[in-house]
């Protein structure tokens, strides 16, 4: 399987620069999520690698194959890059059964009739539709008609598979079940991914690495444990879970920890810091709402004073709002314990492995909404 | 992650081979190309072209140096004033009369409890699919002055004069008004159906009146439609062509219309200036009501109301009043649809005209004499057929290509421009009526280097031209109703632009296709507006050829030809429904 090579790519629709010169690899055999929020160019560059729009500039290279090269002038067609896709809108041919569907790929690559049937069965059977081949897409559910589309995608065996937020019309259960289906589907064909979505939870659950977009940049690309624990950038820390952040100066560094210091606060806290991290350099503290410890009032040991302005039951975990007594509202999660009720005075502290400094970035002080 | 500067770009065999790839797509994508600036080419010659030679012809006209002049020469043609302000009457009389005989029936249908209520939504529209020749000639055998049968009847009844004279101002409205009417129920009644019955509760509840309701909810949210119909009915009326033709005419009642005909075209010597000058003019008149129809649509888009959510309104309980609604609408449905056709099928098989309808005046020998192989009705039906079936053929063809271009394709390299000039000029006929056309036909294809005149083309090109807005209206809407997707998620799969054409696009838009080409049918089958200037002995087509036999008051020979018209439209529309119906078992939401 080639990886997917994408070199200084832009694509600019009018005044608004929808993709700005991004360079990234997806890849060989990995499922890749590029996650961001709307208009973050995520799904222009999805459309750019399927060839749906020409790039103003850059090139993408499938594994050793040049597939566009603005340099060079070219562009290879759509319908000659080998990809397979799954829509947002499934985009099943309403006049074809499901069995006919599947098997377009393979018609257009002139797989002889025996050998076609055989591999339309394989992927129908891989989705678990074998016996709905001859129905009609209409005929079928939401989530049978995405399966069939997962189908249809990979019954030809591309060399690249592509994702356009194919789970968002579907209801939030049948979400998680075609996610962990969709997993198995690549773990078990391994073919080169690339899952274009906003949802986060979908892209940590599914992918080996998540790329962040915003605004037409990537923001930050890993795993989606280093995303979530070491963000480098106060947007990919809000946009991957909850957080609270504080505006904070580093005053001592002991990689990988690092001392900090919080306007209004006497005390130094401890954190996590990227390398590179240096003494007095400016920045956002980020603090998980699982990260906080809440303690009564009275409680032995450091702590900031607060109040609980909010309780939220959830069953297994507890959801609090505090408010500091130095002006701040806090967001915080925790197994539930104890009963906090609103108006309780209470004294939290940070667990200094789930906090992470992140540099520059001064909009800190933002209430968590 | 680390910008891909190292990418080999060697050129491997493999990369090799793809370029010939590309060079085998280059080529591909080109055939489709020359054949997509084929057919825009095509669009832009077929209706440019005349319009050219239209407005250089009203250009052409009179002594072109002193402006006054040639106003005070055009106003003093004779009896051009008449027919202007002939026309003027005729809209004002026609168009608040349809709306009188529609709106009854729009409230009938849509807010009462009226019996057989699903049967008078369907004669409401019957009118329309009757031809205007058709419908007039009927009323012509019914009331004409000597001759009608209403009126023998009378004379039979001791009646000293006609009690009725459908050659006047006033049958002419009135013939114009029962066949106008059904525009006016189709624009009204989809608006009143689809009204959300809560606003009008929301009203009732404030404390306002039924009558209050009506004047402040109903009224002001059904005013866009209502106005919408209007000007679709006066853009109708100016450009009727038969109906003034077959009643106004023979007591020199002149619309503008048929003053082009008779006074400009047909007078010897053929003054095609003063035709091209008023064409003009009424393809302008018409062009403004049009434009101003399309504002009054987009501003009524401003009332969302209008969603289709909701729930409909109540249904007004009549009572024993329902009879009277039922007599209203049955009334309706015979003077539009039942007595035409009676007095049609008396004409075609009564050996005698004015004997009683019993078994033994009845005869076939009134269609045998129609076809007669040394008559021009049985020559012209076999032209009409030639003319209907390639006209719509090709019309479809160069439709579709058409609306591909204008509502489909990711490529770049069609521009939004492209696709709005393309959309601009394929509406441009919309604003000709068959005698402007046939004006603009006359200057632009009597001389080289394209001299159609005296053939069956300039017929065929005048038909085209005419009707393929209706072609580019149905198959772009049912493109629009295409998602994208579909033509991306087979691109994705391999597929070229033609194997996507072939294989999704053409199977999902057939239904459209199908439509349009019958609406195009229908509208050619039946052509007289435009075909009465450009027909030479030979070229006949049956609708002149009716014209020619109602002058020739050969009333039989008419009303079989009118029958045979039904009988092929009728025929030709269950033959597409079950062609579009086959298709959408096929799987079409």
């Amino acid at each position: 399987m080639p990886s997917v090579r994408v070199d200084g790519l832009r694509k600019q629709f009018g005044d608004v620069v929808a993709v700005d010169d991004i360079s990234i690899e997806f890849r060989d055999g990995e499922m890749t999520s590029v996650l961001g929020p709307s208009g973050c160019g995520k799904t222009t560059t999805l459309n750019l690698i399927a060839g749906f729009v020409d790039p103003d500039r850059g090139s993408i290279a499938f594994g050793e194959r040049l597939i566009a090269d603005t340099a060079r002038g070219v562009v290879v067609p759509s319908n000659k890059r080998d990809i397979g896709m799954v829509f947002q809108s499934y985009a099943l041919w309403p006049h074809l059964s499901v069995a006919d569907n599947v098997a377009y790929g393979l018609k257009m690559r002139k797989v002889p009739r025996a050998q076609r049937d055989d591999a339309v069965g394989r992927a129908l059977q891989r989705v678990r539709l074998a016996p709905y081949s001859d129905r009609f897409p209409h005929e079928l559910s939401g989530g049978q008609q995405q399966r069939v589309a997962l189908a249809r995608a990979i019954a030809y065996a591309p060399q690249i598979l592509l994702f356009d937020e194919p789970l968002s019309n579907l209801d939030a259960k049948l979400r998680e079940e075609m996610r962990l289906e969709i997993k198995d589907i690549h773990r078990e064909i391994g073919i080169t991914s690339v899952y274009v979505t906003h949802d986060q939870a979908e892209a940590m659950s599914l992918s080996d690495r998540i790329v962040v977009m915003g605004e037409g940049q990537i923001l930050q690309v890993g795993s989606p444990r280093e995303l979530y624990e070491e963000p480098a950038d106060i947007q990919v820390a809000r946009f991957l879970g909850r957080t609270n952040l504080f505006d904070a100066r580093i005053v001592g560094q002991d990689t990988p920890v690092a001392r900090v210091k919080i306007e209004g606060i006497e005390q130094v806290l401890l954190c996590r810091a990227p390398k590179g991290s240096t003494p007095n350099m400016r920045g956002s503290l980020s603090v998980r709402p699982e990260a906080v410890l809440v303690r009564p009032e009275d409680a032995a040991g450091p702590g900031l004073p607060g109040r609980v302005c909010a309780a939220i039951y959830l069953g297994g975990i507890s959801q609090l709002h505090i408010a500091l007594d130095i002006g701040k509202t806090i967001e915080v999660q925790q197994m539930t314990q104890r009963a906090w009720n609103v108006g309780d005075a209470v004294s939290v502290a940070f667990d200094p492995q789930r906090c992470f400094f992140i540099a520059g970035g001064a909009q800190a002080a933002r209430p968590v909404s | 992650m680390s910008p891909s500067d190292t990418i080999s770009l060697s050129l491997s065999p493999l990369l090799r081979e793809r370029k010939a790839h590309w060079a085998a797509a280059l080529t591909r994508l080109d055939a489709l190309s020359l054949v997509m600036a084929a057919a825009a080419a095509a669009l832009f010659f077929l209706v440019l072209y005349p319009v050219f030679w239209l407005f250089y012809g009203s250009f052409a006209y009179g002594d072109q140096a002193s402006p006054q002049t040639l106003l005070r020469e055009f106003w003093q043609l004779p009896g051009l004033g008449r027919a202007l302000l002939n026309t003027l009457d005729l809209l004002l009389g026609a168009v608040p009369l349809s709306f009188l005989f529609a709106l009854p029936l729009v409230w009938i249908v849509t807010r009462t409890d009226t019996p057989l209520k699903w049967m008078i939504e369907i004669a409401a529209i019957l009118p329309f699919i009757t031809p205007p020749l058709i419908g007039a000639v009927a009323w012509a055998l019914l009331a004409a002055p000597r001759t009608g049968l209403i009126n023998v009847l009378a004379r039979e009844l001791g009646a000293r004069t006609p009690v009725l004279n459908i050659y006047s101002m006033s049958g002419l409205i009135f013939v114009m008004a029962l066949y106008m009417s059904p525009y006016v129920f189709l624009t009204v009644q989809a608006v009143m159906a689809r009204m959300d019955a809560s606003l009008e509760e929301a009203s009732l509840i404030s404390g306002a009146s039924l009558s209050k309701t009506v004047w402040n909810v109903v009224v002001p949210l059904s005013l866009p439609a209502i106005l919408s119909g209007g000007i679709l009915v006066m853009t109708r009326v100016l450009e009727e062509f038969a109906i003034p033709g077959v009643l106004g005419a023979p007591s020199g009642i002149y619309t503008i219309t048929t003053y082009i005909y008779y006074q400009a075209i047909s007078y010897v010597p053929p003054r095609y200036e003063v035709a091209a000058l008023l064409a003009s003019l009424l393809m302008g008149s018409t062009a403004i009501l049009l434009g101003l129809q399309a504002r009054v649509l987009s501003g009524g888009r401003r009332f969302t109301t209008v969603s289709g959510k909701g729930h409909p309104a109540r249904v007004l309980r009549l009572g024993r009043w329902r009879y009277l609604t039922l007599a209203y609408a049955l009334a309706y449905i015979g003077l539009t649809v039942l007595l035409p056709y009676l007095v049609l099928l008396y004409a075609a098989f009564i050996s005698k005209w004015g004997a009683p309808p019993v078994l033994s005046n009845l005869t076939l020998a009134n269609f045998v004499a129609t076809f007669d192989p040394q008559l021009s009705a049985r020559s012209g039906l076999l032209n009409s057929l030639i003319l209907a079936v390639s006209g719509a053929t090709l019309a479809t063809l160069l439709t579709l290509i058409i609306s591909y271009m204008i509502t489909q394709g990711t490529s770049s390299t069609r521009t939004s421009w492209t696709r709005g000039a393309l959309d601009f000029v394929s509406a441009i006929p919309l604003a000709m009526p068959g005698p402007v056309i046939a004006v603009a036909m006359l200057w632009a294809y009597q001389r080289e280097p394209f001299a159609l005149y005296g053939t069956l083309w300039i017929l065929l090109v005048a038909y085209v031209t005419h009707y393929l807005p209706y072609g580019v209206r149905t198959i772009t809407s049912s493109f629009r109703q295409i998602s994208g997707d579909f033509e991306r998620a087979a691109a994705v799969c391999g597929a070229g632009r033609i194997a996507a054409f072939r294989d999704i696009l053409f199977p999902l838009v057939r239904p459209g296709i199908l439509a349009g080409w019958m609406l195009m049918f229908i509208s050619m089958i039946r052509e007289l507006s435009s075909s009465i200037f450009l027909f030479v002995p030979g070229t006949e087509t049956t609708a002149v050829t009716m014209l020619e036999m109602w002058q020739e008051a050969r009333f039989s020979g008419v009303a079989v030809l009118s029958l045979t018209l039904i009988m092929i439209s009728v025929l030709v529309v269950m033959m597409v429904r079950r062609l579009a119906g086959a298709a959408h078992l096929s799987g079409t939401r």
